[in-house]
Formats: C-alpha cells, sequence, structure tokens
C-alpha cells in the first residue's frame, strides 16, 4: 500500500526570500513569484515608515534619543531594514552636533547652531538663522513613531511570511483549509477510492 | 492659522504643525497596517480592496469603542466608586 502525496507538505525554509525580505519589505515575496502581493507588502510598509517621518519628522526614528521610548522604539523600527537604518545614521550625522560640554552628540537648541559638526551658542558668535530640525514633541512624536514602529513590525510577519511560506502555494489557486489529522485523513480516503 | 515655522518646515525632516487634528493620522494609520496585514496574510488577493476596507473599518470602529469605554469609565464609573452614595 503505497501511501497517497500529502497536500499540506510545506516549502520548506527560504533563507533568500527571508533575507530579501529584510533587505527591502516586499522584495522576498516578489522574488518567490508574488510580485503583487510583494508591492503591497512594500507600499504598506514603506508608506507607514514615511508617513511617520513627514508626520513626526527625521527625529522619530533615533537609536540615541534622550527619551527611552523612542530609543527602545528603534528596535522595533530596524525591521523595516536597511532603510531605517539610513535614515537613523543620517538624523545622527546631520542634525546632531557635539555638545564641547558633555562631550555628547544632541540637537541643537533653538539659540544654538550647529558649526562644523559642534554645537555652539549664538551667543557665542554662531551664525543666525533656524536650527538644523525642529524637534517633535507631544502627540506628532508619539504618533510618527508609532507609525514607524508598526512599519517595522509588520515587516517582521512578512518576513517570517517569506522565509517560511504556507502548507500550499497561494495566488495559483485555492488554498489547502484542513491540516493535520483532517488533511491525512481525505488524503487517505482518496487513495482509498482510486485504488 | 498656520505658524510661521510651520511654513517653512522641511518635509520629512521638521514634524507637521498639525497637534489639533492628531487624530486624523489614525486613520491612514489603519489603512496602511490593514494593507500591509493582508496581503501577508490573505490566501489570495482576488478581494483585497474589499478586505482592506472591512479590515480599516473594524480598526476604526474598534479604536472608536474603546474611546468610548474608557471615556465612560473614567467619567462616569470611577466617579461613582470614589464618591458612593452621589
Amino acid at each position: 500500500m503505497t501511501a497517497a502525496p500529502r497536500q499540506d507538505e510545506s516549502p520548506g525554509l527560504d533563507p533568500l526570500a527571508g533575507f530579501l525580505a529584510l533587505v527591502l519589505p516586499g522584495l522576498g515575496h516578489a522574488f518567490r513569484g508574488q510580485v503583487l502581493r510583494g508591492v503591497l507588502i512594500g507600499a504598506g510598509i514603506l508608506g507607514l515608515f514615511a508617513g511617520g517621518i513627514l508626520i513626526g519628522g527625521i527625529t522619530v526614528v533615533d537609536s540615541r534619543s534622550d527619551r527611552t521610548e523612542t530609543r527602545i522604539s528603534f528596535i522595533g523600527q530596524a525591521f523595516v531594514g536597511p532603510v531605517a537604518f539610513a535614515v537613523n545614521t543620517v538624523h545622527q550625522s546631520s542634525f546632531k552636533g557635539l555638545d564641547p560640554l558633555t562631550n555628547t552628540r544632541r540637537h541643537a537648541l533653538p539659540d544654538e547652531r550647529i558649526e562644523n559638526g559642534r554645537i555652539r551658542p549664538m551667543s557665542l558668535g554662531a551664525a543666525d538663522g533656524d536650527p538644523p530640525v525642529h524637534v517633535s514633541i507631544g502627540k506628532m512624536h508619539e504618533i510618527g513613531v508609532l507609525y514607524c514602529l508598526v512599519a517595522g513590525m509588520l515587516n517582521f510577519i512578512a518576513f517570517l511570511d517569506a522565509l517560511r511560506p504556507p502548507a500550499k502555494s497561494r495566488d495559483d489557486d485555492e488554498p489547502v483549509r484542513t491540516t493535520g489529522v483532517v488533511a491525512g485523513m481525505l488524503s487517505g480516503q482518496s487513495a482509498g477510492g482510486t485504488a | 492659522m498656520m505658524h510661521l515655522s510651520a511654513a517653512l518646515a522641511t518635509p520629512f525632516i521638521d514634524p507637521l504643525e498639525a497637534h489639533r487634528l492628531w487624530w486624523v493620522f489614525l486613520v491612514p494609520l489603519a489603512l496602511l497596517i490593514s494593507l500591509a496585514y493582508k496581503a501577508v496574510r490573505q490566501p489570495t488577493l482576488d478581494h483585497i480592496v474589499r478586505d482592506v476596507a472591512l479590515m480599516t473599518a473594524q480598526v476604526l470602529i474598534g479604536m472608536v469603542a474603546l474611546g468610548a469605554a474608557l471615556f465612560l469609565f473614567i467619567e462616569w464609573i470611577v466617579p461613582a466608586l470614589v464618591t458612593p452614595g452621589t
């Protein structure tokens, strides 16, 4: 007696698709041939990430923030991939300066300016003008951080889905809704009927 | 009236000056979460628009219901518990 082929066999791990999903949201699914699904995933996740930066400014992505919740949130935001690290790097290098008093990097206050990477008070002759960035506060900051954090969490789900896709290839035909014991009974019954 | 600094704000660098309208941003948040989640979880994408619209509505209704429930709890139930007999 030969066993009927199981319909719920998992295609197994696909490390390359998982890696690509972390490189760019949606790329893992596109690599697996599900281009439309990848485009929708990318649009949703990158839309959330860009929306968060638009609402709260670049200061919502800050791995070295003075605010604990913002600093911890970067762990989740990092799952968006290199985009999040690039934004954080630009933020740290271009919008923060070295405070000569504390020897730490921080944003310039309204009466300070950043000159040659160092924070300098206007009272000591710093050039006039606007500070390089307005730090977001209150609801705008919270919502911006939330947008970027949710984007990272959703890309983690997409990464897991690309790494280990469901039992049957989607977008091709109807999905297999029965698994385990039920699927085994059904396949056994089918094999018995044709024998 | 928009403040001068808001008019000079650089998109994606400076934050939006919309503190009074913060709740409006919950709508695109729910929409984009629904889009990404349904794109991952749905077996087929045949009804993606309907599914995303349905989940967005569910999330928004859920948030409004939670807000209303918390409002009732804080404004009515907690005062009644703290000052019994009033």
